[in-house]
Protein backbone atom coordinates (compact mmCIF):
# COMPACT_ATOMS: atom_id res chain seq x y z
CA UNK A 1 0.00 0.00 0.00
CA UNK A 2 0.75 3.30 -0.05
CA UNK A 3 3.98 4.24 2.30
CA UNK A 4 3.26 7.39 4.12
CA UNK A 5 5.87 9.82 4.03
CA UNK A 6 8.54 10.65 6.60
CA UNK A 7 9.15 13.01 9.07
CA UNK A 8 11.39 15.14 7.80
CA UNK A 9 9.28 15.18 4.52
CA UNK A 10 6.34 16.70 6.33
CA UNK A 11 7.94 19.30 8.49
CA UNK A 12 7.98 21.75 6.03
CA UNK A 13 4.43 21.28 5.27
CA UNK A 14 3.28 21.11 8.67
CA UNK A 15 4.95 24.84 9.32
CA UNK A 16 3.46 26.31 6.61
CA UNK A 17 0.08 25.09 7.66
CA UNK A 18 0.97 26.52 11.04
CA UNK A 19 1.89 29.63 9.69
CA UNK A 20 -0.74 30.55 7.48
CA UNK A 21 -3.38 29.25 10.43
CA UNK A 22 -1.01 31.90 12.28
CA UNK A 23 -1.67 34.55 9.61
CA UNK A 24 -5.47 33.79 9.07
CA UNK A 25 -6.05 33.85 13.10
CA UNK A 26 -4.29 36.75 13.88
CA UNK A 27 -6.90 39.07 11.36
CA UNK A 28 -9.89 37.09 12.09
CA UNK A 29 -8.99 38.12 16.05
CA UNK A 30 -7.74 42.05 15.16
CA UNK A 31 -11.08 42.01 13.29
CA UNK A 32 -14.22 43.78 13.93
CA UNK A 33 -17.17 42.28 13.14
CA UNK A 34 -19.65 44.01 15.79
CA UNK A 35 -22.98 42.11 17.43
CA UNK A 36 -24.43 39.25 14.93
CA UNK A 37 -27.67 39.76 14.00
CA UNK A 38 -28.72 36.32 14.12
CA UNK A 39 -32.42 34.83 12.89
CA UNK A 40 -35.73 36.57 13.50
CA UNK A 41 -39.09 35.19 12.44
CA UNK A 42 -41.44 33.29 13.36
CA UNK A 43 -40.72 30.18 11.15
CA UNK A 44 -37.94 27.96 12.01
CA UNK A 45 -34.40 27.95 9.89
CA UNK A 46 -35.24 24.62 8.69
CA UNK A 47 -38.70 25.58 7.27
CA UNK A 48 -37.34 28.83 6.10
CA UNK A 49 -35.13 26.60 4.24
CA UNK A 50 -37.12 24.34 2.50
CA UNK A 51 -39.26 27.87 1.87
CA UNK A 52 -36.01 29.11 0.39
CA UNK A 53 -35.53 25.84 -1.68
CA UNK A 54 -38.89 25.95 -3.47
CA UNK A 55 -39.23 30.06 -4.25
CA UNK A 56 -42.31 30.25 -1.80
CA UNK A 57 -42.71 33.58 -0.49
CA UNK A 58 -43.94 32.83 3.38
CA UNK A 59 -44.03 35.84 5.60
CA UNK A 60 -42.86 34.25 8.42
CA UNK A 61 -39.97 32.95 6.81
CA UNK A 62 -35.89 34.09 7.86
CA UNK A 63 -35.10 36.64 4.52
CA UNK A 64 -33.45 34.79 2.46
CA UNK A 65 -33.44 34.66 -1.91
CA UNK A 66 -34.72 31.73 -3.80
CA UNK A 67 -33.01 28.72 -5.04
CA UNK A 68 -35.20 27.02 -7.05
CA UNK A 69 -33.34 26.96 -10.12
CA UNK A 70 -30.04 25.90 -8.00
CA UNK A 71 -31.93 23.02 -6.88
CA UNK A 72 -32.79 21.57 -10.20
CA UNK A 73 -29.25 22.09 -11.67
CA UNK A 74 -27.83 20.44 -8.73
CA UNK A 75 -30.05 17.55 -9.64
CA UNK A 76 -28.72 17.40 -12.44
CA UNK A 77 -25.25 17.79 -11.52
CA UNK A 78 -25.84 14.97 -8.91
CA UNK A 79 -27.46 12.65 -11.68
CA UNK A 80 -24.46 12.77 -14.00
CA UNK A 81 -22.21 12.32 -11.19
CA UNK A 82 -24.10 9.31 -9.91
CA UNK A 83 -23.28 7.55 -13.84
CA UNK A 84 -19.53 9.25 -14.15
CA UNK A 85 -19.00 7.02 -11.24
CA UNK A 86 -21.17 4.21 -12.31
CA UNK A 87 -19.10 4.33 -15.66
CA UNK A 88 -15.52 4.92 -13.79
CA UNK A 89 -16.06 2.18 -11.53
CA UNK A 90 -17.69 -0.86 -14.01
CA UNK A 91 -16.15 -3.87 -15.05
CA UNK A 92 -16.01 -5.53 -18.58
CA UNK A 93 -18.05 -8.54 -18.73
CA UNK A 94 -14.95 -10.41 -19.31
CA UNK A 95 -13.32 -9.25 -16.14
CA UNK A 96 -11.68 -6.93 -17.92
CA UNK A 97 -10.81 -3.49 -16.42
CA UNK A 98 -12.46 -0.47 -17.61
CA UNK A 99 -10.85 1.61 -20.17
CA UNK A 100 -12.40 4.99 -19.24
CA UNK A 101 -9.95 7.56 -18.64
CA UNK A 102 -7.40 5.65 -21.08
CA UNK A 103 -6.71 7.02 -24.32
CA UNK A 104 -5.38 3.86 -25.92
CA UNK A 105 -8.35 1.28 -25.60
CA UNK A 106 -8.49 0.84 -29.19
CA UNK A 107 -4.87 -0.48 -28.79
CA UNK A 108 -5.74 -2.93 -26.46
CA UNK A 109 -9.24 -4.06 -28.41
CA UNK A 110 -6.95 -4.70 -31.57
CA UNK A 111 -3.94 -6.61 -29.61
CA UNK A 112 -4.56 -10.10 -28.59
CA UNK A 113 -2.70 -9.86 -25.22
CA UNK A 114 -4.42 -9.93 -21.89
CA UNK A 115 -4.78 -6.67 -20.51
CA UNK A 116 -7.25 -7.53 -17.47
CA UNK A 117 -5.70 -6.61 -13.77
CA UNK A 118 -7.73 -8.38 -10.81
CA UNK A 119 -7.52 -6.46 -7.91
CA UNK A 120 -4.76 -6.98 -6.68
CA UNK A 121 -3.63 -8.60 -9.79
CA UNK A 122 -1.02 -8.03 -12.34
CA UNK A 123 -1.28 -4.71 -13.75
CA UNK A 124 -2.03 -4.04 -17.15
CA UNK A 125 0.91 -2.95 -19.60
CA UNK A 126 0.22 -1.06 -22.94
CA UNK A 127 2.92 -1.03 -25.78
CA UNK A 128 5.31 1.87 -24.55
CA UNK A 129 5.46 1.71 -21.00
CA UNK A 130 5.35 -1.36 -18.64
CA UNK A 131 3.66 -0.63 -15.26
CA UNK A 132 4.05 -2.20 -12.12
CA UNK A 133 2.29 -2.25 -8.85
CA UNK B 1 -24.25 34.72 21.54
CA UNK B 2 -20.67 33.18 19.99
CA UNK B 3 -18.93 35.84 18.21
CA UNK B 4 -17.95 34.91 14.83
CA UNK B 5 -14.67 35.36 15.42
CA UNK B 6 -14.75 32.01 17.13
CA UNK B 7 -16.23 30.56 14.33
CA UNK B 8 -13.60 31.58 11.14
CA UNK B 9 -10.61 30.15 14.03
CA UNK B 10 -12.48 26.90 14.20
CA UNK B 11 -12.69 26.84 9.95
CA UNK B 12 -8.72 27.88 9.43
CA UNK B 13 -7.99 25.28 11.68
CA UNK B 14 -10.17 22.82 9.56
CA UNK B 15 -8.71 24.01 6.64
CA UNK B 16 -5.26 24.51 7.52
CA UNK B 17 -5.77 20.43 8.41
CA UNK B 18 -6.91 20.11 4.93
CA UNK B 19 -3.72 21.80 3.77
CA UNK B 20 -1.59 19.99 5.75
CA UNK B 21 -2.82 16.80 4.67
CA UNK B 22 -2.94 17.76 0.97
CA UNK B 23 0.80 18.50 1.11
CA UNK B 24 2.07 15.25 2.94
CA UNK B 25 -0.20 12.38 2.34
CA UNK B 26 0.12 10.30 -0.92
CA UNK B 27 -2.45 8.32 -0.47
CA UNK B 28 -5.82 9.05 -2.82
CA UNK B 29 -8.29 8.51 -0.52
CA UNK B 30 -6.47 10.11 1.96
CA UNK B 31 -6.02 13.21 -0.10
CA UNK B 32 -10.04 13.49 -1.00
CA UNK B 33 -10.28 13.22 2.69
CA UNK B 34 -8.45 16.48 2.78
CA UNK B 35 -10.22 18.10 -0.16
CA UNK B 36 -13.40 17.32 1.97
CA UNK B 37 -11.74 19.04 4.99
CA UNK B 38 -11.39 22.44 3.28
CA UNK B 39 -14.74 22.36 1.56
CA UNK B 40 -15.85 21.78 5.02
CA UNK B 41 -14.03 24.70 6.42
CA UNK B 42 -16.00 27.29 3.86
CA UNK B 43 -18.99 26.04 4.33
CA UNK B 44 -18.48 26.93 8.50
CA UNK B 45 -17.51 30.38 7.46
CA UNK B 46 -20.64 30.99 5.45
CA UNK B 47 -23.42 29.50 7.74
CA UNK B 48 -21.51 31.40 10.46
CA UNK B 49 -21.92 34.77 8.45
CA UNK B 50 -25.14 33.48 7.04
CA UNK B 51 -26.28 33.83 11.45
CA UNK B 52 -23.72 36.96 11.80
CA UNK B 53 -26.50 38.26 8.76
CA UNK B 54 -29.73 37.09 10.06
CA UNK B 55 -29.98 35.54 6.32
CA UNK B 56 -30.53 32.36 5.18
CA UNK B 57 -28.62 32.86 1.79
CA UNK B 58 -24.29 31.94 3.39
CA UNK B 59 -26.95 28.45 4.84
CA UNK B 60 -28.23 27.82 1.27
CA UNK B 61 -24.83 28.21 -0.59
CA UNK B 62 -23.47 25.77 2.35
CA UNK B 63 -26.11 23.06 1.01
CA UNK B 64 -25.40 23.38 -2.15
CA UNK B 65 -21.58 22.93 -1.62
CA UNK B 66 -22.26 19.87 0.41
CA UNK B 67 -23.69 18.41 -2.87
CA UNK B 68 -21.60 19.48 -5.28
CA UNK B 69 -19.07 17.84 -2.53
CA UNK B 70 -20.65 15.01 -2.97
CA UNK B 71 -20.71 14.95 -6.80
CA UNK B 72 -16.56 15.09 -6.52
CA UNK B 73 -16.63 12.61 -4.06
CA UNK B 74 -18.54 10.36 -6.03
CA UNK B 75 -16.08 11.30 -9.19
CA UNK B 76 -13.02 10.94 -7.00
CA UNK B 77 -13.84 7.29 -5.46
CA UNK B 78 -14.48 6.01 -9.29
CA UNK B 79 -11.01 7.25 -10.65
CA UNK B 80 -9.55 6.11 -7.16
CA UNK B 81 -11.11 2.66 -8.35
CA UNK B 82 -9.43 3.23 -11.54
CA UNK B 83 -6.00 4.18 -10.54
CA UNK B 84 -5.98 1.30 -7.85
CA UNK B 85 -6.86 -1.05 -10.95
CA UNK B 86 -4.05 0.06 -13.64
CA UNK B 87 -1.22 0.65 -10.88
CA UNK B 88 -2.48 -1.95 -7.71
CA UNK B 89 -1.80 1.02 -5.55
CA UNK B 90 -3.72 4.40 -4.84
CA UNK B 91 -0.65 6.28 -4.02
CA UNK B 92 -1.10 9.75 -5.95
CA UNK B 93 2.41 10.22 -7.34
CA UNK B 94 2.38 7.19 -9.14
CA UNK B 95 -0.05 8.35 -12.03
CA UNK B 96 1.92 11.32 -13.19
CA UNK B 97 0.21 11.33 -16.78
CA UNK B 98 -3.38 11.46 -17.94
CA UNK B 99 -2.70 8.64 -20.29
CA UNK B 100 -2.14 5.59 -18.39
Amino acid sequence: MTNNTDDRSSLVPGLAAVALFGVLAVVFVRASFGDAAGFTGGEGVVASIGYALLNIQHPDAIPSEGFLVALLLIAVVLDAALDGAVLLARRDENGEITTALRSNAADDEATSEPVAAADGGVVASDDSEEVTG
Amino acid sequence: MVPVQYYLLVSAAVFCIGVFGILTRRNALVFLMSVELMLNAANINLVAFSRFHGNLTGQMFSLFTLAVAAAEVAIGIGIILVLYRNFADVDVTNATTMRW
